[in-house]
């Protein structure tokens, strides 16, 4: 089969043809995607109108350790995001690219450049049919045909384009480029060849994402804290709405929360990142806590919020371990067990037991308060005790230690208590916290001491 | 002896019968002498895990580990406790010495949670102790799940469990503790070494000296206390009063 083929031809050849309709918007959002994705290896990336990157490398290779270092990592890179590439390399951009249209992956010298180039025939050039027509009836079939005839001749005879274009290539002459500028926020859509409600395939769906969006991190020198996957679903045939009856009744629209096409999750890391590896672990929880109600078409991955994000900066004497790192697994924790599920607790000044303690979301720094004698444990809710021979029973009798501690407060805001509180021991060498609420004169555990 | 024969003797991986194991790491200091001259390590095993059966909360099992609790945190580690059967009380635990910004309470309610955020957390090398609360014991394949987890973080794991001290697990170090009057007294399993016959017994603090100035102004005002209360004085508090 051959470009430029009649549709009814090459189904003739291929029975089992599928054809789809090119999409130009969706190969340039890939395009400007992976440029976006290039810059962590270049500060320097150019979209070709072609698809192709120029990536200026000369000046980055000392940090990737070499140039086949970098290309493998290029090369890896790539494959990981499910592309196939033809890379080429050379002093100047337009002999890259023609190189790697002409599937000649090896580096060139500036010295040798003018001879490995005239092995190259003209059909890869940017060069309108007409040009490459007459300098066939020219005689000429290589780039070297052209450089050995006298430039002034030529640019009479085939303008002035095909000079310029070879001076450039060889270096002659300047080639300035419009380097890519990547947006302010990350937005990548994916969509998938068929539904998909396993959370293990949304999952390498997402790793590609999250790739994407790692090398763009890392290209600006950024983090992220929080993206938003966005899974498109498919929408459920209604069984109801078999008889030809589109969702037009109102009830149908309450009554199906399937029909919902989107279905967002938060991805939350407590701390900026870009690491692969910890947001996969991050979505991997995600993934299972929350089953798709539907299966998914289409996974659109949003960075909003991006945080500048330094090299981590490790000190001598500390054995590299930091709040930071806590602060990704308490992310991971939570997208498992619920926002509210991990807590810090931190003393708060109210004389009233149970109103002395809060929970915090964020560490900071507790008021200290005056150390009295409180229990370990608190109880949730104060339990009621039972008297026994005149005395407090909790499966053994309770002996009140040293006098009572008096606490009369809260008659301002509606929860007034007036309890006398007391270190209590058993038989058994227990320790508990009881008060004698002084209102209703009964007994309460409160605590427990050890 | 031979200099050159004792140091072999101290090899970790030589254990005589009559003394207790070396560790390649020294061990995190409980906080009370009595025990840590008990505990292979001097101390909490370090990337390891610590069964401790306690039969009810409250049994004495954060005064146990409190101490060093409080010393960890001050050191800049985090502290995990999952699943605790009460409200761990700050204003307590403050007293008690603990950096409350390092400490974090991760609430689960089924097993399969805590085991998972027990792995997780156990995993992470910037938490210092992880203190779960399990309703039954695990099985032993988990056990080790958790020994391999802690051993990668490099923290201590504390497992409080139900059962009773009978069942078995596969953790080096097991231990049971029980109020005894005016103390604790803990006993312990299992450890690497020879078996210990006796419990060590962990008095309470004198708690007399931080006595509140409300205590004393109660006394003063002389309230009238519940007729259904039978109250003892401490009598080092009387001599102080009186002092």
């Amino acid at each position: 089969m051959r470009p430029g083929q009649r549709r009814s031809a090459a189904e003739a050849l291929a029975s089992s043809l599928r054809c789809l309709r090119r999409d130009t918007a969706a190969e340039h959002r890939a395009h400007n995607a992976l440029a976006a994705w290039a810059l962590q290896f270049s500060p320097m990336v150019t979209l070709d109108p072609a698809p192709a990157l120029l990536l200026e490398i000369g000046s980055c290779l000392a940090y990737f350790g070499g140039l086949e270092r970098l290309r493998q990592q290029v090369d890896a890179g790539l494959i990981d995001l499910g592309y196939t590439v033809q890379q080429g390399c050379a002093p100047t951009p337009l002999a890259a690219l023609w190189l790697a249209q002409a599937g000649r992956p090896e580096a060139v010298a500036l010295a040798t450049l003018p001879e490995t180039l005239g092995q190259l025939s003209f059909t890869g050039l940017p060069l309108a049919a007409e040009q490459i027509a007459s300098l066939r009836r020219l005689g000429l079939q290589t780039l070297a045909d052209v450089q050995s005839l006298p430039s002034r001749g030529l640019s009479r005879r085939l303008g002035l384009q095909l000079a310029q274009l070879l001076d450039r290539a060889l270096g002659r002459q300047a080639d300035p480029r419009q380097p890519y500028q990547p947006p302010d926020q990350f937005e990548r859509q994916l969509d998938l060849n068929y539904p998909v409600q396993a959370s293990e395939a949304l999952l390498f769906a997402g790793r590609r994402l999250l790739i994407e969006l790692s090398g763009f991190l890392r290209g600006r020198g950024l983090g992220v804290q929080q993206v938003t996957l966005r899974l498109t679903l498919q929408q459920r045939p209604d069984l109801e709405s078999g008889q030809s009856q589109p969702l037009s009744a109102p009830h149908h629209a309450t009554a199906l929360p399937e029909n919902r096409s989107h279905f967002d999750l938060m991805l939350a890391f407590g701390r900026p990142t870009r690491e692969v590896a910890e947001m996969l672990g991050v979505l991997k929880e995600k993934l299972a806590v929350n089953p798709l109600p539907a299966p998914a078409l289409g996974l659109t991955l949003q960075a909003r919020v991006l945080h500048a994000l330094d090299a981590p900066v490790s000190d001598l004497f500390s054995n590299g371990q930091s709040a930071a790192d806590f602060a990704l697994l308490a992310a991971r924790l939570k997208a498992r067990l619920g926002d509210q599920a991990l807590t810090g607790i931190q003393p708060h000044p109210d004389h009233r037991p149970e109103r002395a303690w809060r929970t915090s979301q964020q560490p900071d720094n507790a008021p200290q308060l005056p150390a009295t004698l409180r229990p370990a444990w608190l109880l949730h809710t104060p339990q009621p005790l039972e008297l026994r021979d005149a005395r407090p029973w909790l499966g053994e009798p309770l002996q009140c230690q040293g006098r009572a501690e008096r606490i009369e407060s809260g008659w301002w805001d509606g929860a007034p208590i007036a309890r006398d509180y007391y270190l209590a021991c058993g038989p058994s060498g227990r320790r508990y916290w009881i008060y004698f609420d002084r209102k209703e004169q009964s007994w309460y555990l409160h605590g427990l001491f050890d | 002896m031979h200099p050159a024969v004792d140091a072999l003797l101290h090899h970790p991986k030589i254990w005589r019968g009559d003394q207790l194991a070396c560790t390649e790491h020294p061990g995190l200091a409980t906080g009370h002498s009595a025990l840590d001259r008990e505990l292979p390590g001097a101390g909490w095993p370090v990337g390891g895990l610590t069964d401790l059966v306690a039969r009810q909360p409250g049994s004495g099992e954060l005064r146990l580990l409190l101490p060093a609790l409080a010393a960890l945190s001050q050191a800049g580690r985090q502290i995990v406790l999952i699943a605790p059967p009460h409200i761990p009380y700050a204003p307590a635990w403050q007293a008690a010495g603990v950096d409350l910004t390092r400490l974090s309470w991760l609430r689960a309610d089924n097993e399969r949670d805590r085991l998972w955020a027990l792995e997780q957390t156990l995993r992470e090398p910037s938490v210092g102790a992880v203190v779960g609360w399990l309703a039954g014991a695990p099985a032993d394949r988990l056990w080790r799940r958790l020994q391999l987890a802690a051993e990668t973080g490099g923290g201590s794991g504390f497992i409080l469990r139900g059962g009773t001290a009978s069942t078995s697990s596969p953790v080096g170090l097991r231990l049971q503790v029980e109020p005894v009057a005016g103390g604790l007294s803990v006993q312990v399993l299992k450890r690497r070494g020879a078996p210990l016959a006796r419990p060590v017994l962990i008095p309470h603090e004198n708690r007399a000296g931080d006595q509140p100035l409300s205590f004393r102004f109660a006394d003063a005002v002389a309230s009238p206390l519940p007729a259904s209360a039978t109250v003892t004085s401490v009598p080092e508090r009387t001599l102080r009063v009186a002092a």
